[in-house]
């Protein structure tokens, strides 16, 4: 007599309806059927979004509130004018958008991407202090920082140098109108018009697709603040983006 | 080890020499010697890899900052990791640490856990020293990271102990990821490099990735070390073998032991471990391990752990991806694999 060949019995006979169960380790019906490698890098993946989505929520309920304890106060609100500075600015760039320079019109009929700092503020080109010698900054090729859940859209390569007696922060935004045009920039000023404008501030083209360059040389006299200024065309003079500087340290004392 | 990661051990004893040099001038000895100063040089005297500073250097470096900038910092982690360890070995009664006997096993538990104290306050100090650098605002910053990034291995270090002192069983990778996520990654990894990229980009930067690329290598870097931990050389490894086991804690291997085994050895298993340290017997740690090859628990976290090292090495190219190419730079992307190649 030859032995019936039978089906194995199945580890289940419903389905499992409950997506979060079935990558959960010992759960009824054992671990799913991923692998170790995919299960274990889906479930690293779920916890830190997880605790990301917990800390954007904090800081949206933070930025909305009072100060944080022993925040200092002076800093928190230089800190909004700058935001306050930099929205007002993003307004205004929206709105020329609009109300139609011949070249942002075109742009928007070839399908070209909105402005860049509309979706990601801050990101174009970030220079940290040079140590008081002229060096180039890294030079990030896209606006768009990763896992913001921003759209990434196209913008211009920028290497920034600075030269400085002390730490600064500078940050370039530049529309993607800007790529290939010749640009000037004018002088940053402070919001205190008492406060002397770094006018040492120069724009040099991209070359065969390389960066656009901005030079920066801080006078070691100037007090420590937020300087700012605009990008402008000079073909059309419309304005195409903004330097901020954020000086640190001490002023030196005039000679 | 493979010639492309020759890089990371370089970078470690360069900068781990830079960071003991910093270290040197807030571990002065003084009075009261005997008791507190002689015995907080200790453990920073014995050696170590030091990852932890080498990973906030060479990320404030790949970004042009001066290492002045973050050295700070890289002194504070030191500190705070030894002031850490020195808790565990009071907490896990262990018995060797960088293969000499721990500060509770010569010294007792109450100087030791004053020595803990000491440690993280002088910490304190270095962090308070950076603002001379790095100007009041920025210092700032990083003393919030630093404060977020206790809170989070301490959290992690409750769950751990929770767990023996409940003689929890019915534990899965997702609590154990979460577990490590918190206890070691935060310190080990994600906030090296997240205060590194913060100093470095003079808070222009977005620390998210950091998180991301933190985790994934301080998990493989985690589950790699309770490996070495069965199966490593003991001179190389500087701690027990198997102490893990003697100690109950819940590794991915004993969490997966829990979940293959069955019936009676299953009740053996959680019997074994249920058990104070003093309690357990040679033949039931051997047991345990026995059953874990068994149950091929070993190749299975060998298996995770090189799942996060290669999600690590993902994480690398986004967030570094963009920088300048630099030594700095090629060490942050060797680490996920060096890592597991260590023995």
């Amino acid at each position: 007599m030859t032995e019936r060949i039978q089906r194995p019995r199945p580890q289940r006979t419903r389905p499992d309806r409950n997506p979060a169960e079935m990558l959960r380790a010992g759960s009824p019906g054992g671990r799913g059927n991923a692998d170790p490698v995919s299960r274990s890098v889906g479930l690293g993946y779920q916890i830190v979004e997880q605790y990301l989505e917990q800390g954007r929520a904090f800081a949206a309920g933070a930025a909305t509130g009072a100060p944080l304890p022993g925040a200092n106060m002076m800093a928190d609100l230089t800190s909004r004018m700058i935001r306050t500075t930099a929205d007002l600015f993003e307004v205004w760039f929206q709105m020329m958008d609009v109300s139609g320079s011949a070249r942002a019109m075109q742009n928007e009929r070839n399908g070209t991407a909105p402005y860049a700092a509309a979706a990601a503020p801050q990101a174009a080109g970030a220079a940290p202090y040079a140590g008081g010698v002229s060096a180039a900054a890294p030079s990030p090729a896209s606006a768009a920082p990763t896992g913001t859940g921003v759209p990434s859209v196209a913008s211009t390569a920028v290497a920034v140098q600075v030269t400085s007696s002390r730490p600064a922060t500078v940050l370039v935004d530049l529309r993607p109108v800007a790529a290939g045009a010749g640009l000037v920039a004018h002088a940053l000023r402070n919001t205190d018009e008492r406060i002397p404008r770094i006018t040492d501030v120069a724009i040099a083209p991209s070359v065969d697709g390389g960066p656009v360059t901005v030079r920066i040389a801080l006078a070691a006299e100037l007090p420590p603040g937020v300087y700012n200024g605009m990008v402008i065309d000079e073909a059309t003079s419309l304005p195409v983006g903004t330097i901020s500087v954020r000086l640190e340290g001490e002023a030196a004392s005039p000679a | 080890m493979n010639e492309e990661l020759q890089i990371v051990p370089a970078v470690l004893e360069e900068y781990g020499a830079v960071t003991r040099k910093a270290l040197r001038e807030y571990l002065t000895p003084k009075a009261p010697r005997r008791y507190l100063y002689d015995l907080i040089n200790d453990y920073p005297s014995r050696g170590g890899r030091m990852l932890r500073p080498s990973l906030c250097l060479a990320t404030a470096r790949a970004y042009g900052a001066p290492l002045a900038y973050a050295i700070h910092a890289a002194v504070a982690l030191e500190l705070i990791h030894n002031a850490f360890l020195v808790h565990d070995d009071v907490e896990d009664e262990s018995l060797e640490r960088r293969g000499r006997p721990t500060l509770p096993a010569m010294h007792g538990v109450a100087l030791s856990v004053n020595v803990g104290d000491a440690l993280a306050v002088t910490a304190l100090r270095a962090l308070l020293d950076s603002r001379g650098v790095l100007g009041h605002r920025l210092a700032g910053r990083v003393v919030e990271e630093t404060e977020r990034m206790m809170r989070e291995s301490i959290e992690g270090q409750a769950m751990d102990l929770g767990w023996r002192q409940d003689n929890l069983t019915g534990l899965d990778e997702r609590d154990y990821l979460d577990m490590v996520f918190r206890k070691t990654c935060w310190y080990t990894t994600i906030y090296p490099s997240r205060v590194g990229a913060l100093v470095g980009g003079r808070d222009s930067e977005t620390l998210d990735g950091f998180v991301r690329y933190g985790f994934f290598l301080g998990a493989a870097f985690q589950i790699q070390d309770d490996l070495l931990n069965l199966l490593g050389d003991h001179d190389a490894y500087g701690k027990e073998l198997s102490g893990d086991l003697w100690e109950g804690k819940r590794t991915l291997m004993v969490i997966e032991l829990l979940r293959a085994s069955e019936g009676e050895e299953r009740q053996r298993v959680a019997a074994i471990l249920a058990r104070p340290r003093s309690a357990r017997s040679r033949q039931d740690v051997a047991w345990l391990r026995r059953c874990m090859d068994e149950h091929g628990c070993i190749e299975y976290a060998r298996s995770v752990a090189h799942a996060m090292a290669g999600a690590a090495i993902h994480e690398a190219s986004k967030i570094y991806g963009g920088l300048a190419p630099s030594r700095d730079k090629e060490f942050l992307e060797a680490l996920p694999r060096w890592v597991l190649a260590r023995a």
